[in-house]
């Protein structure tokens, strides 16, 4: 069941409708739990099994937990969580890259041991619950939080449909809390939570819906096409994925505003970032917060006097950060492309001296931007080859393929526009203004621009690509 | 038990009215932007469908008879052979096949009236007529959207809620047509479409379409033997099945002497019938309604439903009547007829049509 799907708006209007119309909060809690669990088991009942085993596990292993409990219980009950979530995500997604990646090693020394593959089916969004229930057994491990009593809560906090399946990542410290607070209709600030769904559902299925068929082209035929078309290709792609993510984080937000819940916000102009550090800052907030919090810091992070280890802990985290995404050496290098721009930013602290300037900054944003289409190309290629092939035309301008991609022009002026209008809301805020307006004029509004958002909603549907991490 | 989390006073009432307003402005805001939408050039329908209908634009100062109907009028009716006949009869006619495969019943609808726009005149008017569910045919292509605006959909919609069949049948049609028709009122997916002209149909289709007016035999020609050998093949292969529909047709033919009442199915065909005799009556000289060879039902006397208008109901699939027709030489497949047994079918039609005449028809 995707936001974007007729039917999510048939189960969220019920969703909406009785958990409003219930007047008290544990049945509140009872009901979205259910519609969690209705909502995950839409895809495949299986994972249901999986996400109760990842709750329960964590939940136990939590209790343990208490101050009270002497500190090797403590202790174990921690790794044994960690090994548990580890161990589901290891097992489901990367037994296979692992296994393939070993065996291919192994036969280039000789030794060949066939087909060790096994037909997983990845369950959605299991790097995002997993990395949830993680950061609550280390956060209950450190004395940072108590362990929450209630299965039913802890449940609902794995398992909360708007952000279950691509986050954001929500950290216990935030969401627990709110369970456990009286929660008013009245208090909802509805009309903002509409104009973020609305922009959300643009943004995914108007804007990267209609790109994604344009960058599919190029990254599905890497060699064949001429630079300018590998530009448009690459451009749309980034686009694609920022709009794709961006509108999910959105429509999520919404929705669990409109139930009462606040979840923080996962994107803040990114592609406005004039360094590689900013676009960090920036991009995909919840995954860099959780890995600074939970890997990074923990390896050491910039404490101590080694810049070396400094700049170690900044290169594992990144690398392993493009692991999660997904099980493929692309990955990998993807999260090396920005380790190795950050160390560079870094260790040029005198780029910083120089960001005052007006100039300086539009073309350190400029910079930022080239680096990080870079980096996505090795993120949506399918092989390191077609990645090569394809960086070859992006950089160096050179390519043997001549083809053209279709509407090359018109795409380069879409796209020149979408990025005008990126800017002007960044400026201006323009959905805020439509947020204050009356009710009767919002309420017209919205329905009028939705009218007009229909030409642009493909007919056919596309999944999330922060569904297959 | 816990506290209750709705505030006191708080009348749930007064809320709900609140989203009713709420909902009752967004719609209209909806229906605005609709409308804006449907303001932009109007939607082409699939290529072949509206190659006919241009093509009946550019002549329709020389064209005085029509042919409309599915494959079974697209395949089987010859304009040359039945202006041949209609000259030698002393009625000359210039005569074009309107007809288009997989055609609905509501989709001639709406292609009757698109191509019978104010200023058009016809002498004759031949719609292929039978007895089949308010459903789509290639659902989700351009033709299928194209037909589904908001007048014909809520003529099928009613029409399907009249339908005599289950519940979850019914609802499957209606969840169809209501996707097609969000599909074209929304012009959804088409925003290219916003800003530009509808593509007019090239001149070499245009031209072609001159010398076959339309009609589109299933033939074997040079190029398309083994398809049509293999169409042969399917057809001699099936042969007791053949049979066994055209046994039927000859039953049913013997027993509906008109005497039955008109079953749910039928009267639902009768009112889209009546809708489309009724839009013609001012455009068209002279209106039949026939069942073409192919078709399985046949009305029981529809003549008598069609009393004070200017229809006239010809059930030219009956075996008993047209039994030459039957043979299976003259069938390229199961359903419909080859190149030489649609002209002859025509040959049916045009000495129907000229004994008609000479009777002095009104």
């Amino acid at each position: 069941m995707l936001f974007s799907e007729p039917l999510f708006f048939v189960f969220f209007a019920a969703a909406f409708s009785v958990y409003w119309v219930t007047p008290w909060n544990a049945a509140r809690k009872t009901w979205l739990l259910i519609g969690s669990y209705y909502f995950y088991g839409s895809w495949d009942w299986r994972f249901l099994l999986l996400i109760f085993a990842a709750t329960l596990a964590n939940y136990l292993a939590a209790l343990l937990m208490t101050d009270a409990r002497p500190q090797f219980i403590r202790k174990a009950a921690l790794w044994s969580s960690v090994l548990f979530s580890l161990g589901v995500l290891g097992f489901f997604k990367y037994y296979n890259f692992f296994v393939v990646s070993a065996t291919s090693s192994l036969s280039w020394l000789g030794i060949d041991l066939g087909d060790r593959t096994l037909p997983i089916i990845l369950p959605v969004g299991i790097s995002f619950f997993t990395f949830q229930a993680m950061s609550y057994t280390i956060d209950c491990y450190r004395g940072d939080l108590k362990p929450v009593r209630s299965f039913q809560d802890f449940a609902l906090f794995i398992s909360f449909f708007p952000q279950l399946v691509a986050g954001p990542i929500v950290r216990s410290s935030s969401f627990l809390p709110q369970l456990n607070e009286k929660k008013f209709l009245s208090n909802v600030r509805v009309r903002p939570a509409i104009v973020l769904f609305l922009v959300g559902f643009i943004k995914k299925v108007c804007v990267a819906d209609n790109l994604a068929p344009s960058a599919d082209v190029i990254f599905g035929a890497a060699g064949d096409y001429g630079p300018f078309s590998v530009w448009i290709g690459v451009l749309s792609y980034a686009a694609q994925i920022y709009c794709d993510f961006s509108g999910y984080t959105d429509m999520a937000i919404a929705t669990a505003a409109l139930l009462g819940y606040e979840l923080e916000i996962n994107f803040r102009w990114p592609y406005l970032a004039s360094n590689i550090q900013e676009f960090w800052r920036r991009w995909h907030i919840s995954l860099s917060t959780w890995l600074r919090d939970y890997l990074y810091i923990p390896l050491g992070g910039n404490k101590g006097n080694s810049k070396w280890l400094t700049h170690r802990n900044l290169m594992i985290t990144m690398l392993l950060g493009g692991l999660w995404h997904g099980a493929s050496w692309n990955f990998v290098i993807w999260g090396g492309l920005h380790g190795m721009a950050l160390l560079m930013h870094r260790m040029l602290p005198g780029l910083s001296a120089l960001s005052g300037k007006r100039i300086v900054v539009i073309l350190s944003t400029l910079i930022t931007f080239y680096w990080v289409c870079i980096a996505w190309i090795f993120f949506r290629a399918a092989t390191l080859q077609d990645a090569a092939t394809l960086l070859q035309s992006f950089a160096l301008l050179t390519s043997e393929g001549t083809k053209q991609i279709p509407e090359a022009s018109s795409l380069a002026v879409i796209l020149a526009a979408l990025a005008v209008c990126h800017w002007i809301e960044f400026r201006m805020q323009i959905t805020g203004y439509v947020s204050r307006l009356p009710v009767w004029a919002f309420a017209l509004f919205v329905g009028f621009m939705a009218a007009l958002s229909l030409p642009f909603v493909p007919t056919d549907y596309r999944p999330f690509v922060y569904f297959q991490f | 038990m816990q506290e209750a989390a709705v505030p006191v006073g708080t009348s749930y009432l007064l809320r709900f009215g609140r989203a009713l307003i709420f909902a009752s402005l967004f719609l209209v805001g909806f229906c605005g932007g609709l409308i804006v939408l449907n303001l932009t050039p109007s939607s082409v329908t699939g290529k072949e469908l509206q190659a006919k209908i241009d093509w009946i634009d550019r002549h329709s100062t020389e064209v005085d008879t029509i042919f409309i109907g599915s494959s079974h009028v697209h395949h089987q009716i010859s304009p040359a052979v039945f202006d041949e006949i209609t000259l030698k009869c002393g009625n000359p006619t210039y005569s074009f096949n309107l007809g288009c495969f997989g055609m609905v019943p509501h989709e001639m609808e709406r292609v009757l009236y698109t191509a019978l726009t104010e200023g058009k005149r016809f002498k004759n008017a031949f719609v292929a007529i039978g007895v089949g569910a308010p459903g789509t045919n290639y659902p989700n292509t351009q033709r299928a959207i194209w037909w589904h605006d908001l007048f014909e959909t809520s003529i099928v919609l009613a029409d399907v809620l009249s339908y005599d069949v289950p519940f979850q049948t019914k609802y499957g049609m209606l969840q169809d047509h209501l996707r097609h028709a969000v599909l074209n009122i929304g012009k959804m997916g088409r925003w290219r479409s916003l800003f530009q002209q509808p593509p007019d149909t090239p001149d070499l289709i245009l031209e072609e379409l001159s010398l076959t007016r339309g009609y589109s035999p299933i033939a074997r020609t040079a190029g398309n033997e083994e398809e049509y050998d293999k169409l042969r093949h399917a057809l001699t292969e099936r042969m007791a099945d053949f049979e066994q529909t055209r046994n039927k047709l000859i039953a049913q033919a013997k027993v509906d002497d008109g005497a039955r009442e008109l079953t749910p199915q039928e009267q639902v065909s009768l009112r889209l019938i009546r809708r489309i005799v009724k839009r013609l009556e001012s455009r068209c000289d002279r209106i039949i309604l026939f069942t073409p060879v192919g078709y399985g039902a046949t009305f029981p006397n529809l003549d008598q439903y069609l009393e004070g208008s200017k229809a006239e109901y010809w059930a030219l699939n009956d075996p008993i009547r047209f039994e030459q027709i039957y043979n299976t030489d003259k069938w390229a497949n199961l359903t419909h007829l080859n190149k030489e047994g649609a002209e002859e079918f025509t040959e049916i039609i045009a000495n129907q049509f000229c004994s008609f005449l000479s009777a002095g028809a009104r």
